[in-house]
C-alpha cells in the first residue's frame, strides 16, 4: 500500500519544463530520499507535492494520496485540505521558518486545527521535540537554531500529518546539531510509523536514514531502488559518479607534510574583537611551503575572520604577521555567485588580474593562457560573463585570478562548500595539482571535515575564536585530544561523512 | 544590464514613452509645433475651446492655450531635470564617500541625510524660493539641497552592499586602487539604481516645480510654464475651462509617464 | 531597556538638532532676504529715514545676526512669534482661526486615506496579478505621481463645475454641515494622493512578507489565511508606521497647494498669501508650525514603534520603504 505516489508529474514554470515525467511512490512507513544536486527539480518536486508552487507554476500528471486522487491543480481552498492534515513539510532554515514576531509556542498552535484546538498540549508537543515547555514562551531569535528546527518540528507535527517531507532540514545546521535533528526525525518516525519523505543533495545523508533512494539529476528522475542495493551497484553515470565523489571526499588516505619546505607566513597571537565579540583570541597559526594547513570549525568560530586578517581585509587588534612569500596572499571566497564582478568578461577580470600584477602588455597574452591551463578553464569562457557560467567554472575564474599575482600563499575560503559533490571534487583536484606543480602552500578554510580531510597535511581546530588543537590529519582523526574534536568527528561519522 | 527576455514591453510603457518623446519634442523644438511667438490679445480675452484658430480655446490674456502648452514645456521640465542631475551628482560623490570609507565622512554625511530627510521638502522649498525671491534657477537649486540626501542615502546603501561583495575584496586583495575599485568594480554594478533614480527624481521634480510655479514662486506671471498656467487660468475656469485644464492634464500625464518608463525599468533591472 | 532609552535619547537629540537647524534655516533665509524688513514693517505710512531708523531700533533690526536669531528663539520659546505685518494682531491670534479650518481638512483626508489607503493595499498584495490588483496598482501610481494640485483643479472641473457635486469655492456659511459639504471634494482630492501612498506601501511591504520562509510554512500547515495577513500585518507594521513622517509631510504639502486651488482660508492659504505680502512673522511661524508637526511627529512614531517591537534594534533593523511619491513632500 502506497502512502503518496506520483505518475508522469510534469512542472512548468513560466515557459520552462522543470520536471519531466517524473513517477514515484512512498510505500507506507518507509523513508524515501530524493538526492539531486542544485538545480535537479528536487525541491520543486516537494513543493508540487503540497501545492506550493512559486507564482506561474504549473503542474501536470496524477497524484495520489493513499487511495485517494488529488488534483494537482487544486485551488487553494483545496490544497488547505491536504497540507498540515495530509501532508507536512520542513524547510531547509529554520531561523526564516519562524515568524520573528510570534512566540514558538503561538507558532505550534497556530497549525493546530480549530477543534483541536482546547485540547492541544503545546509543552507535549515541545517534549516530544526534546524541548522544554518554557520554549512556548520565548521568540525564534531567543533559541539556537538546532532549537528553532525543534519547533519547526513540533509545529509541523502539531497538524498531525500522515506523511512528511523535510527538505533539507539540517543543510544549514552544525554537523553535531545536523546528526540530533536527523536522529529526531529517526525517533520520530519510528514511533508514528509515518512516511518520510528526505530531499538533499547529500547521498551520504540519504544512504545513512532512508530505506529508499530517488537519484533525480536536470528535473527527471535517472534512477531509483532500495538505498542498499542503490548505493552497492549503482546502474547510471550520474548515480555512479555522486556516489564515488561522496566516496573519494570520504575515505581519502591521510597525507603527510612535507616537513622539509620554510615557513611562508607565521601568524602569532592573533586577537580580534567586533563591537565586544571576540573573533579571534590568541590564534597562532604557521604554514610551511608547499604543505596545505585545514582549519576546521563551525560557525562562528573565528576561522574565516582569521583568514581575513591574513589577506588584510581585517586588521587584528593585536599580534603579529610575518609573510615572507613572493606576491600578496590570494583568496578563493566561498560564494562563486559573488566572486566575480557580474559586470565584466572573464577575459578583462583575467587581465585586470595580470596588468595589477605588473606584467608588461606584450606578456599577459602568455600569461592569460597559462593561467587558464592551471585553473584548468576552456579558452571560449573568456568573452563570456560571470553569470552564464556554472559554479564550478566561477570557482576555476577565481583561481584563476588568484595565480596572477604568482603569490605563495592561496587561502580558500569554504571553497568548495557551495559547490555540488561532484564539481568539489574536481576543484579540490585542481587545487592539488597547483600545490604539486607550483609549489604553492594553501589554507583551507573548512566547515566539513571530510574536505579537511581529503586536502589537508595538518589541521588546526577552532571554536569560539580560540586553536583548540593542531596536529597532522592523522593525529586529529586518530587521537583527537579535545573533547570538541571528538564530538565533530563523532558527528561526521554518524552522518557518513567519513 | 543583463534583462530576462520573456514578455513583451507592456502597452502602458510603450504609449508613456512615446509620450515622453513628445515633450521632448516640445522641450527642443518648441517652434516646430507651435505657432511663434505667442501672441497676447487682451481684446479677445479667454474664448472657449473650439473656437475658430484656437483648438483649446485662449487663456484670459487672450494667448492660444494649446501653444501656451507647447511653450510651457520648456520651463516645466528643464527645472525637473536638472534637479535630478545635480541630485544625482551629489549623491554619487558625497554617498560613495560615505559608503566606501565609512568612519567620520560617513557618520558626517549620514547625520546631515537623516536630518534634511526629516524635513518637509516642499514646506521648505516655498519658503525658501518665497523669500529668496530669486528667479527659477534659485527654486532648482533649492530642490536640488533638499533632494540630494535622498540620493546620498540611495548610493551609501548601495556602495556599502558592494563593498562586502568577494569580488571588491577580490579586488582589493589584488591591490587596486580605490578610484579604480570605484569606477570599474563598483559603478556599473549600480548604475541601473542610479538610472531608475534618476528617472523618480525627474517626476519628482516635475511635481516640486509645478507646484512652486503654480504658487506663483520661480516664474514671472504670464510666463509660459504649466503650474503658472493653471494657476492663472483658474481665474478664466467659467470661460475657457480647457486653459487650466490643459496644464493640469499635461503635468499629471508626464508625471505619470516618467514614473511609468522609471518602474519598467526598475523591475527590468531587479528581477535577474 | 538600556537600548531602548539610547535609542530614544538618540531620536529625540535627532529631533532637536532638527528643529535647531530648521529655525536657523528659516531665520537666516529671512535675513538675507531681498528688501529692507523696515520699509516692510512701515506698511502704508510714509515711510521717512526718522522713522525708517526709529522702527530699526526698535526692532533691533541692526543688531548682529547672532543677537537676532538668538532673540527670535527666546521668543518662539515663550510662544511669542511676533506681530502680523498685515493685520497688526499677534501671529498666533491671526493664525489660529486658519489653523482650525486646515486641521479639519488635514483629520478628514488622514482618517480616510489611511482606511482607504490598508484597505486597499491588502486587497491589492493579496489579489496579486489579478485584474483588481492591477486597477488598484494603477490608481496608486496616478495617485502618487499627479500633483495634488493638478487633481484637485480637475476635480473641480469635473465635480464641482460640470457635474455640480460639490460647491466650488471656499468654506461655506460656517455651519458644520456646509462647512463639511465645503471639505469634501477637498478632503478626496488629499486622500487619492495620500492613500496611494499608503497603497504603494502597505502592498510591497506585504509582498515581500509573502515570499517569506514563514509564510510557506505558515501556508504549508493550512493556517488560516486571515491568521496569515494578521501575521504578516503585524510583521510590516514596524515599517509602515516608520513611514509616518513621510504620510505627513505629504499631506501637509498636499493641503497647502489644495487650499489654494479650492480658495479654502486655512493655513496653506494663508501662507501663501503671507508669501505675496512678504508677512514673514507669518510665513515663519507657520513654517515652524507645520514642520514642527511633522518632524515631532515623525521622531514620536518611531520611538513608539521601537518600543512596542520586541525585535526592534535585535534581529533587524527597520528599513524604510521607498516609493515614487517620496520626494513630493
Amino acid at each position: 500500500m502506497n502512502a503518496l505516489s506520483v505518475a508522469g508529474l510534469n512542472v512548468y514554470i513560466r515557459d520552462h519544463q522543470i520536471l519531466k515525467n517524473v513517477n514515484f511512490a512512498v510505500e507506507s512507513g518507509s523513508a524515501v530520499g530524493i538526492v539531486g544536486e542544485s538545480g535537479s527539480g528536487k525541491t520543486i518536486l516537494a513543493k508540487s507535492l503540497i501545492g506550493l508552487l512559486p507564482g506561474g507554476g504549473r503542474p501536470e500528471g496524477e497524484y495520489r494520496i493513499g487511495a485517494e486522487e488529488v488534483p494537482l491543480a487544486a485551488s487553494e481552498k483545496e490544497w488547505r485540505k491536504i497540507r498540515g492534515k495530509r501532508i507536512g513539510l520542513i524547510l531547509q532554515d529554520p531561523s526564516t521558518a519562524l515568524e520573528p514576531l510570534g512566540k514558538c509556542g503561538t507558532q505550534i498552535l497556530e497549525g493546530v486545527p480549530k477543534e483541536n484546538r482546547k485540547a492541544f498540549d503545546v509543552a507535549e508537543a515541545l517534549a516530544e521535540v526534546g524541548l522544554s515547555a518554557d520554549v512556548q514562551h520565548r521568540y525564534p531569535n531567543e533559541i539556537s537554531g538546532g532549537q528553532r528546527q525543534r519547533v519547526v518540528i513540533a509545529a509541523s507535527l502539531a497538524t498531525e500529518p500522515e506523511l512528511l517531507i523535510a527538505d533539507e532540514a539540517t543543510t544549514s545546521l552544525d554537523v553535531v546539531t545536523q546528526k540530533e535533528i536527523l536522529d529526531l526525525i529517526d525517533e520520530i518516525r519510528e514511533k508514528r510509523k509515518m512516511p518520510l519523505i528526505i530531499i538533499s543533495h547529500d547521498i551520504g545523508l540519504v544512504s545513512d536514514r532512508t530505506d529508499y533512494a530517488v537519484v533525480m539529476q536536470e528535473g527527471e528522475i535517472v534512477e531509483e531502488g532500495p538505498v542498499a542495493e542503490l548505493i552497492a551497484n549503482p546502474r547510471t553515470d550520474y548515480a555512479k559518479k555522486l556516489i564515488e565523489a561522496d566516496r573519494v571526499l570520504f575515505t581519502s588516505d591521510y597525507r603527510e607534510a612535507p616537513k622539509d619546505g620554510s615557513l611562508v607566513v607565521v601568524a602569532e597571537s592573533l586577537k580580534k574583537s567586533f563591537e565586544g565579540a571576540v573573533a579571534l583570541d590568541e590564534v597562532s597559526v604557521e604554514v610551511r611551503r608547499g604543505e596545505c594547513v585545514g582549519i576546521v570549525g563551525e560557525s562562528g568560530s573565528g576561522k574565516t575572520t582569521f583568514a581575513r586578517c591574513l589577506v588584510g581585509l581585517e586588521r587584528p587588534d593585536s599580534g603579529t604577521i610575518e609573510y615572507t612569500g613572493k606576491g600578496h596572499p590570494q583568496m578563493i571566497f566561498q560564494d562563486p555567485y559573488s566572486s566575480l564582478n557580474p559586470s565584466h568578461t572573464i577575459k578583462y577580470i583575467l587581465l585586470e588580474a595580470i596588468r595589477a600584477a605588473g606584467y608588461p602588455q606584450e606578456e599577459s597574452k602568455k600569461k592569460l593562457s597559462e593561467m587558464l591551463s592551471l585553473a584548468e578553464l576552456r579558452e571560449e569562457l573568456l568573452s563570456r560573463k560571470p553569470d552564464s557560467l556554472s559554479g564550478g567554472q566561477r570557482q576555476r575564474v577565481a583561481i584563476a585570478r588568484a595565480l596572477a599575482l604568482e603569490s605563495e600563499l592561496l587561502i580558500c575560503d569554504e571553497s568548495v562548500s557551495a559547490l555540488d559533490v561532484i564539481v568539489q571534487n574536481q576543484i579540490l583536484d585542481t587545487i592539488e595539482g597547483l600545490r604539486r606543480e607550483k609549489g604553492l602552500a594553501v589554507l583551507f578554510i573548512t566547515h566539513d571535515l571530510s574536505v579537511a580531510r581529503r586536502i589537508a597535511d595538518r589541521i588546526y581546530v577552532m571554536r569560539g575564536g580560540r586553536v583548540l588543537e593542531h596536529g597532522t590529519v592523522r593525529n586529529i582523526f586518530e587521537a583527537p585530544k579535545e573533547a570538541y574534536t571528538k564530538e565533530l568527528l563523532e558527528a561526521a561519522f554518524a552522518a557518513g561523512h567519513l | 544590464m543583463k534583462s530576462p527576455g520573456y514578455g513583451k514591453m507592456p502597452v502602458g510603457v510603450m504609449v508613456s514613452s512615446a509620450f515622453l518623446l513628445l515633450v521632448l519634442v516640445c522641450l527642443l523644438f518648441p517652434d516646430l509645433l507651435a505657432a511663434s511667438p505667442l501672441k497676447i490679445d487682451t481684446s479677445l480675452g479667454a474664448v472657449p475651446a473650439g473656437s475658430p484658430g484656437h483648438v483649446l480655446g485662449t487663456d484670459s490674456l487672450g494667448r492660444d492655450v494649446l501653444d501656451l502648452t507647447i511653450r510651457g514645456t520648456r520651463s516645466a521640465l528643464l527645472g525637473p531635470l536638472a534637479i535630478a542631475l545635480g541630485s544625482i551628482v551629489i549623491g554619487l560623490v558625497l554617498g560613495s564617500l560615505a559608503g566606501w570609507f565609512g568612519g567620520v565622512p560617513d557618520w558626517i554625511i549620514s547625520r546631515y541625510a537623516d536630518i534634511t530627510l526629516s524635513m518637509p521638502t516642499l514646506l521648505l522649498a516655498i519658503v525658501a524660493a518665497s523669500i529668496l525671491g530669486g528667479g527659477y534657477w534659485v527654486s532648482v537649486a533649492v530642490m536640488i539641497i533638499l533632494y540630494s540626501p535622498f540620493d546620498i542615502r540611495l548610493v551609501r546603501s548601495a556602495v556599502i552592499a558592494q563593498k562586502n561583495k568577494p569580488y571588491i575584496e577580490s579586488a582589493l586583495i589584488l591591490r587596486l586602487g580605490t578610484p579604480r575599485i570605484l569606477a570599474v568594480h563598483i559603478f556599473p554594478n549600480i548604475a541601473h539604481i542610479i538610472l531608475v533614480n534618476f528617472f523618480l527624481n525627474i517626476a519628482a521634480g516635475l511635481v516640486s516645480m509645478s507646484s512652486l510655479s503654480y504658487l506663483g514662486l520661480g516664474v514671472a506671471p504670464g510666463d509660459a510654464d504649466w503650474g503658472r498656467q493653471l494657476a492663472d487660468g483658474k481665474g478664466a475656469l467659467f470661460d475657457n475651462p480647457m486653459a487650466s485644464v490643459t496644464a493640469g492634464l499635461a503635468i499629471i500625464i508626464t508625471a505619470i509617464a516618467v514614473n511609468v518608463v522609471g518602474n519598467y525599468f526598475s523591475e527590468r533591472t531587479t528581477i535577474g | 531597556m538600556k537600548r531602548a532609552a539610547g535609542y530614544i535619547a538618540k531620536r529625540i537629540l535627532e529631533l532637536i538638532v532638527s528643529l535647531v537647524l530648521l529655525s536657523f534655516v528659516i531665520f537666516s533665509l529671512l535675513y538675507i532676504a531681498p528688501g529692507d524688513p523696515a520699509r516692510q514693517l512701515v506698511g502704508t505710512k510714509k515711510a521717512t529715514p526718522e522713522l525708517l531708523a526709529r522702527i530699526r531700533e526698535s526692532y533691533g533690526l541692526d543688531d548682529p545676526f547672532f543677537v537676532q536669531y538668538k532673540r527670535w528663539i527666546e521668543g518662539v520659546l515663550h510662544f511669542d512669534f511676533g506681530k502680523s505685518i498685515r493685520t497688526d494682531q499677534t501671529v498666533i491670534e491671526y493664525v489660529a482661526p486658519h489653523a482650525s479650518v486646515t486641521l479639519q481638512l488635514v483629520v478628514m483626508a488622514l482618517v480616510l486615506s489611511v482606511i482607504f489607503g490598508l484597505m486597499l493595499g491588502i486587497v491589492a498584495a493579496k489579489s496579486r496579478g489579478t485584474k483588481r490588483d492591477n486597477v488598484i496598482n494603477t490608481l496608486a501610481l496616478v495617485g502618487t505621481s499627479a500633483p495634488s494640485f493638478a487633481v484637485a483643479l480637475l476635480f473641480l472641473y469635473v465635480f464641482a463645475l460640470k457635474f455640480g457635486w460639490f460647491p466650488i469655492y471656499g468654506i461655506g456659511n460656517g455651519s458644520f454641515g456646509d462647512s463639511l459639504r465645503h471639505l469634501a471634494l477637498p478632503s478626496i482630492v488629499l486622500t487619492f494622493g495620500v492613500s496611494a501612498l499608503i497603497v504603494k506601501i502597505t502592498r510591497s511591504a506585504l509582498l515581500t512578507e509573502d515570499s517569506k520562509d514563514y509564510t510557506t510554512f505558515m501556508r504549508a500547515r493550512a493556517v488560516l489565511p486571515a491568521r496569515i495577513t494578521f501575521v504578516q500585518l503585524k510583521n510590516v507594521s514596524a515599517p509602515v508606521l516608520t513611514s509616518t513622517g513621510l504620510v505627513l509631510a505629504n499631506l501637509v504639502a498636499g493641503t497647502i497647494l489644495v487650499e489654494s486651488v479650492f480658495s479654502i482660508p486655512g493655513l496653506g492659504n494663508l501662507l501663501a498669501s503671507s508669501v505675496t505680502f512678504h508677512d514673514v512673522p507669518v510665513v515663519q511661524f507657520i513654517a515652524l508650525a507645520l514642520a514642527f508637526i511633522v518632524c515631532a511627529s515623525s521622531a514620536l512614531v518611531d520611538i513608539l514603534v521601537f518600543l512596542i517591537d520586541p525585535l526592534s534594534g535585535k534581529a533587524r533593523s527597520i528599513h524604510k520603504i521607498s516609493t515614487a511619491g517620496e520626494k513630493n513632500r
